[in-house]
């Protein structure tokens, strides 16, 4: 696997803030595919923007009456 | 990366590059081999530990992702005196195993599927289990071990 630079914000605000820092930069949450592919020299990104710690992605919200909010980071 | 983990109750201070994996990190730096490299792609389960209670594959999950959390391997599984988990036990008992090569990362998942609440009859048991090959064909001894245990209803005993 080719090095890279790690981040993992705490923010939403501090993700994309990351994200946007240039060409070349992936998002890692799970793992299960980007990281794979890594191994196998196909994504070969120069930065890479771990959001598995951002906990305002990770609530699931039931208090709506008619609607369900799942985080895009909920497990 | 500096990190701060947490293996078997044990706290180890990491210097972690982000390209390795906590599977190598735990085989080849803290010299805990009982965690298997099977496929290396998330594919067989082998390499299957515990990270802040919940199981996920160490070969897939950069080392970086475990910096201030809990990870539970096969090593932290039996009792303090060396004696047995009951699903361990199990696993003996029930001929669960053939080569052995998969049986960490069947513990591991077993654990986890009865402390999830999955393993209420053999079909959930399976399914639950779908993650983790076995080459050697062991699954009736799997599931029969893991049935045995999840009906004690005391997984962590």
């Amino acid at each position: 696997m080719r090095p890279f630079a790690y981040a993992a914000p705490t923010t939403v605000t501090g993700a994309i803030a990351a994200g946007s820092a240039g060409a070349g930069t992936r998002f890692l949450a799970g793992g299960t595919t980007l990281y794979d592919l890594m191994k196998l020299d196909v994504e070969t990104p120069v930065a890479v923007v771990d959001v598995s710690r951002i906990a305002e992605l990770a609530a699931v919200d039931t208090s709506g009456d008619d609607e369900l909010v799942i985080g895009a980071g909920a497990r | 990366m500096h990190a701060l983990v947490t293996v078997n109750g044990r706290e180890m201070e990491l210097t972690l590059e982000p390209r390795e994996s906590l599977l190598d990190v735990l085989r080849e730096r803290l010299a805990l081999t009982g965690t298997k490299k099977g496929c290396d792609h998330g594919q067989c389960g082998a390499c299957t530990v515990h990270l802040n209670g919940r199981r996920v594959l160490s070969c897939l999950t950069p080392a970086v992702q475990a910096d201030g959390a809990q990870v539970r391997t096969i090593e932290g599984v039996a009792a303090a005196g060396g004696s047995l988990h009951p699903l361990q036990q199990a696993f003996i008992d029930e001929d669960a195993l053939q080569c052995g090569y998969c049986t960490p990362g069947q513990i591991m998942s077993g654990l986890g599927c009865i402390a999830e609440g999955h393993a209420a009859d053999d079909a959930q048991i399976r399914e639950y289990l779908s993650g983790n090959l076995c080459r050697c064909g062991a699954y009736p001894g799997i599931v029969a071990a893991v049935r045995v245990i999840a009906a004690t209803q005391d997984p962590e005993a």
